[in-house]
């Protein structure tokens, strides 16, 4: 990945320098102020400018290798393109769930998570989702409090657990149903999943 | 230090810690059992876990995982032809073949028996090893420590990884990521840019659950989707016969050379047990009376893999316990809880709590009659954790990763910052970056920062201090040797 290793290179060469003239300056913020014989050694900024420096020189040596060495370029054809944005979802799927942990709560936005992450993943088997995305929370929350006295993320609504399990299965199996019923759908058009059918034939 | 000795058996030998140690090593176990996922990873969600218990439990826990991990990704190795753990790649080799004759499961036993006394082995020669080199490493001054941190520091970024820049790009990210929060010395905020979070420096936790688990999830996400949602095909295990004494017998030698192999090449920082694996497996065909055996399903091959790769666990810690310099990514992690427990590696290690230290010896000797039996009593178990689909392990082991990061300290920032650190971890690995590097430097950057500082101030700020003093100057000579050695050699492996 010859083009690769040069744009690395140059990214990591840009932040080195702009580390070091515009980050550290304004980043390292001392509380007292330093005198001014002090040793330079003993400024707070002294270790980080150092390895930022070194992290320039290491950063042309791999520009200069790179150029250097050839090796072949790697071409990425459509399967590893549906895995990066496959990638990408489950990313931010995660993020806006940690996010909804402080408002929804632990014992709702989990189910409705892992129900989201599963069928993403590929099993449509609603026998095999539901008990999945139900139990394994549900288990790991009795866990948790028992063994270690955590309370995990209840949110703003604080509804008592019984309630929660409840209307978490609402939800979740409305969901998944509805989650499902979409997939069954875009199975037909999309041509991910036929080439995906037929290797599987094939295999 | 004899009543020293006797009173760390005594700490051991309770109940409590037994327990632990046995479901450290049932956790792990279970973990690398997973088709693709690594005892590095293993070790870094199960952290958060031992905070909740005193270091005397603690410790033996992780220390149960660890050793359980690096036998657990043998068995899938064995059944699908996918290794649980990398360095359990060279098993497949022959643990695969002989799954297909239907030999499934005294190839497990194979694996169980040399996981153990290579295990075994070296964690002898850390008891052995420890003390002295502890004693020894007492006498450095901070110059030669810093000196000795460089050194591997430089070992560390050479020899992991596909290119030496790589390498040291990764361990100078870990040294600025290290540098996040408080300065020891004069109280400066560094780079916290406004965030209450990072006052105190990047969490240890969020950043392993993110750099190891959650970048290692994603990376399995990536699967094409029928791989990932339909049970994998397995071979049988039921209706194989136990391993014969003859065959271990057979593989005596074998288990001792790739033992003793494991243990030199963990010992050194940075070499993780893959390269010991495929060390031990070479010298392990040659030496072969039946050499043409190998790949074909051979007990020998996979007896020289997994004692190779075992072994590796208990050296890993020497160089981590008595010089503070981690031997891998997961005795980073081990260190990192070490620190958290209040017990800081290092030379002064055994002096400080040398008890602690003689129970910590003591319960990794029995973690190793507790892998042997639970191996034995619930190979069934463990086999069918390789059978469940991918798309039920992923989000429960995500899930796993949100808790993990929350736990450490109720705190819901910390899980962000895990998932930051995961997409990080991500990008990182998929330009062939190595993660190791980058734990190491970021776990002993306070200790570097502090032997430079105290060093220079000593010497009155003359930078050839690190030159005149013998030892630092023979570190130093090491450290550029290494570096010029792997630069030259760079070429021959190509330039990615």
């Amino acid at each position: 990945m010859r083009k690769g290793s040069i744009i690395i290179s140059l990214v990591l060469l840009g932040l080195s320098v702009f580390s070091y003239f515009y980050i550290i300056p304004t980043q390292i913020i001392s509380s007292i102020p330093i005198e001014k014989n002090t040793p330079a050694v003993l400024h707070p900024d002294f270790f980080p400018r150092l390895t930022v420096f070194i992290l320039a020189i290491v950063s042309i040596s791999l520009l200069i290798s790179s150029i250097r060495y050839k090796t072949d370029e790697k071409t990425y054809g459509s399967d590893y393109k549906s895995a990066i944005s496959r990638v990408v979802i489950i990313f931010l799927l995660s993020y806006s769930y940690v996010l909804s942990l402080k408002y929804i709560g632990y014992a709702l936005s989990t189910p409705i998570f892992m129900a989201i992450v599963i069928i993403l993943l590929g099993l449509r088997n609603w026998r095999l989702v539901i008990p999945t995305a139900i139990a394994f929370p549900f288990a790991l929350n009795i866990f948790f409090w028992y063994s270690f006295k955590v309370v995990l993320p209840e949110g703003d609504f604080e509804i008592s657990a019984i309630y929660q399990i409840i209307i978490g299965l609402i939800l979740l199996s409305s969901f998944t149903f509805f989650l499902i019923f979409l997939e069954r759908k875009n199975e037909v058009k999309s041509p991910e999943n036929i080439s995906d059918k037929t290797e599987r034939e094939t295999a | 230090m004899l009543d020293q000795i006797i009173e760390g058996i005594m700490m051991a030998l309770t109940w409590k810690a037994i327990l632990f140690v046995a479901i450290g090593v049932f956790a792990g176990i279970t973990v690398g059992a997973i088709p693709g996922l690594t005892g590095v990873m293993a070790t870094a969600i199960l952290v958060p876990f031992s905070f909740f218990m005193p270091p005397e439990l603690g410790i033996p826990f992780l220390l149960g995982v660890h050793k359980g991990a690096l036998f657990g990704g043998s068995i899938p190795a064995i059944l699908v032809n996918t290794p649980g753990t990398p360095p359990a790649a060279a098993t497949c080799l022959d643990g695969y073949p002989l799954a297909q004759k239907g030999e499934a499961k005294s190839a497990i036993q194979m694996s169980l028996y040399s996981s153990t006394l290579g295990d075994t082995f070296s964690d002898i020669a850390l008891i052995v090893a420890a003390i002295p080199l502890a004693a020894l490493a007492l006498k450095f001054g901070p110059a030669d420590f810093f000196g000795l941190l460089v050194m591997g520091l430089t070992v560390i970024s050479s020899v992991t990884g596909s290119s030496v820049p790589k390498g040291i790009i990764s361990a100078l990210i870990g040294l600025l990521i290290g540098a996040v929060g408080f300065d020891a010395v004069t109280g400066a905020e560094r780079f916290t840019f406004g965030f209450d979070t990072l006052q105190g420096g990047i969490g240890l936790v969020p950043l392993l659950i993110g750099l190891f688990a959650i970048s290692e999830v994603l990376i399995q996400v990536e699967k094409k989707l029928h791989l990932l949602s339909e049970k994998p095909t397995t071979a049988h295990l039921k209706g194989g016969r136990p391993l014969k004494m003859q065959e271990l017998k057979d593989s005596g030698r074998t288990i001792l050379r790739s033992s003793i192999i494991g243990t030199i090449v963990g010992a050194i920082p940075g070499t993780g047990s893959s390269i010991a694996t495929f060390i031990g497996y070479g010298a392990a065909q040659r030496a072969s009376k039946k050499p043409e055996e190998f790949g074909k399903g051979s007990y020998e091959g996979v007896a020289a893999a997994e004692a190779a790769n075992s072994a590796v666990a208990g050296a890993d810690l020497i160089p981590t316990l008595t010089l503070g310099i981690p031997g891998g990514g997961t005795a980073a992690i081990l260190m990192g809880a070490f620190i958290a427990q209040g017990l800081r590696p290092g030379p002064s290690l055994f002096e400080e709590n040398a008890v602690t230290m003689y129970a910590i010896f003591t319960l990794l000797l029995i973690g190793n009659p507790i892998m042997l039996i639970q191996g034995w009593l619930l190979t069934d178990l463990f086999a069918a954790v390789v059978t469940i689909r991918q798309a039920i392990l992923i989000p429960c082991i995500l899930l796993f990763c949100v808790i993990g990061g929350y736990i450490y300290h109720n705190n819901l920032g910390d899980v962000e910052l895990a998932l930051i650190a995961g997409i990080f971890g991500y990008v990182f690995r998929k330009l062939k970056f190595p993660l190791a590097p980058l734990v190491i430097a970021y776990i002993i950057t306070p200790m570097a920062e502090r032997s430079f500082k105290q060093a220079l101030l000593i010497s009155g700020g003359d930078y050839t201090v690190f030159f005149t003093k013998p030892i630092s100057l023979f570190f130093i000579l090491l450290a550029a040797v290494i570096l010029i050695l792997s630069v030259w050699k760079q070429p021959k492996v190509s330039g990615e």
